[in-house]
């Protein structure tokens, strides 16, 4: 077993195995509360105004889901609504849900089911992309627009930095030698 | 050299909460986490065939329609995703430019001949080099998701520029495609198993 700070990796193709992390479980919960918190305002709030032809439009994060789907582009608006909406939101609920299980030492039927959707979540809640996505469209409108930034932006930043920082204190192999040994005790 | 593996030491090893567990119980789920057990991923290089043809189906419309279209003061004009990469050239935005050639061709286009590389050479167990084509595995199935910038992009852009006649930018048919074609890349990276390409190299050795 690797110590804090180290890591341990397959001897046959480099892969990592484990990296414990320090306070894993309490800084998960930590993490995640401050992602609620920051979720709504990063999705509800006005990110991006334009000023085009003395016009002046401004538009939370969720438009860009609703916008696809009122011109008929259904499938592209069910998918930009998963990945960035649904599935980080449900990354953030179940890191919530299963590190306050584990911090207070409760079990529940559901823990293993959550913790394997937060492992999915890694690969398809794609808030990074996102904001590749936003600095793109930013930079082909400034061309013929003058842009502004909303609340809702700064919030979507600072939710990025909260994401990135939970994806990375959340120990899965601790996480789920904790949710096994609570699964045994229940069983006992 | 025979390395030790889970499944020669009679063993399974579960895809998501790494649990080693007996084969002679052969459960089919993890007691764990109940997610599903495969000692290799059955029929796993068929399905990531299947996702892969699949995915070049879509890659072309997704290059040859129009990805969206911009009316500026009544003029309709549709740009393809190499439309817009130029655009943006002539615009002087090279690295921005650099950057969605990379996500939107590049990647979705090396992903399908990697993946096709590594369904040839464990089908037909090619000597290869298994831990540099391991390494080419976990860059395919790490990169994919970048490809939804476009989309993305698009999907803001769409939202926001909606004035009539005046200023409007709307979604071609090229983005569903397109999206299929991220998120089909996305499913063949998922149900290749890369334990394979050890399997068969290993065949190879005995």
């Amino acid at each position: 077993m690797p110590n804090l700070g180290e890591k341990s990796t397959c001897p046959r193709c480099g892969s990592v195995l484990q990296s414990p992390r320090q306070n894993s479980v309490e800084r998960t919960f930590a993490l995640s509360l401050a992602g609620i918190a920051l979720f709504f305002p990063a999705m509800f709030l006005p990110m991006i105004g334009i000023r085009l032809l003395g016009d002046y439009v401004e538009v939370p994060l969720w438009r860009s889901v609703s916008a696809l789907y009122e011109k008929g582009m259904w499938l592209v608006a069910v998918l930009v609504l998963l990945a960035s909406l649904v599935f980080p939101f449900i990354k953030i609920l179940f890191s919530l849900l299963v590190s306050g299980h584990l911090y207070f030492g409760r079990t529940s039927a559901h823990l293993a089911d959550w913790m394997r959707w937060i492992h999915h979540m890694h690969e398809w809640a794609m808030l990074e992309v996102y904001t590749l996505g936003i600095i793109v469209a930013v930079v082909k409108l400034t061309e013929d627009a003058e842009v502004f930034f909303g609340l809702g932006l700064y919030s979507f930043a600072a939710l990025l930095i909260v994401m990135t920082m939970l994806s990375a204190s959340i120990d899965e192999s601790l996480f789920w030698d904790k949710i096994g040994d609570l699964a045994m005790g229940k069983v006992e | 050299m025979t390395w030790l593996n889970a499944r020669n030491q009679g063993l399974i090893r579960c895809h998501d909460c790494s649990l080693l567990i007996d084969q002679v119980q052969v459960p089919e789920w993890c007691p764990r986490c109940h997610g599903k057990l495969h000692a290799r991923k059955a029929g796993g290089l068929v399905m990531t065939a299947v996702l892969v043809l699949t995915g070049i189906i879509f890659y072309i419309p997704a290059n040859l329609l129009p990805i969206m279209t911009v009316t500026r003061l009544g003029i309709e004009e549709a740009h393809t995703i190499t439309g817009g990469i130029i655009a943006l050239i002539h615009e002087g935005m090279l690295p921005i430019a650099l950057l969605v050639l990379i996500a939107s061709i590049l990647v979705p286009l090396l992903k399908l001949i990697g993946l096709i590389t590594l369904l040839i050479m464990v089908q037909f167990r090619w000597p290869m080099d298994a831990r540099y084509w391991t390494r080419v595995y976990r860059v395919i199935a790490f990169v994919g998701r970048w490809s939804m910038l476009d989309i993305f992009m698009i999907a803001i852009l769409v939202s926001l520029v909606d004035m009539g006649d005046i200023a409007r930018i709307i979604a071609g048919p090229a983005a569903t495609s397109f999206a299929m074609v991220v998120v089909i890349t996305m499913f063949a990276a998922n149900a290749f198993d890369p334990r394979l390409i050890w399997d068969s190299q290993e065949k190879i050795n005995e």
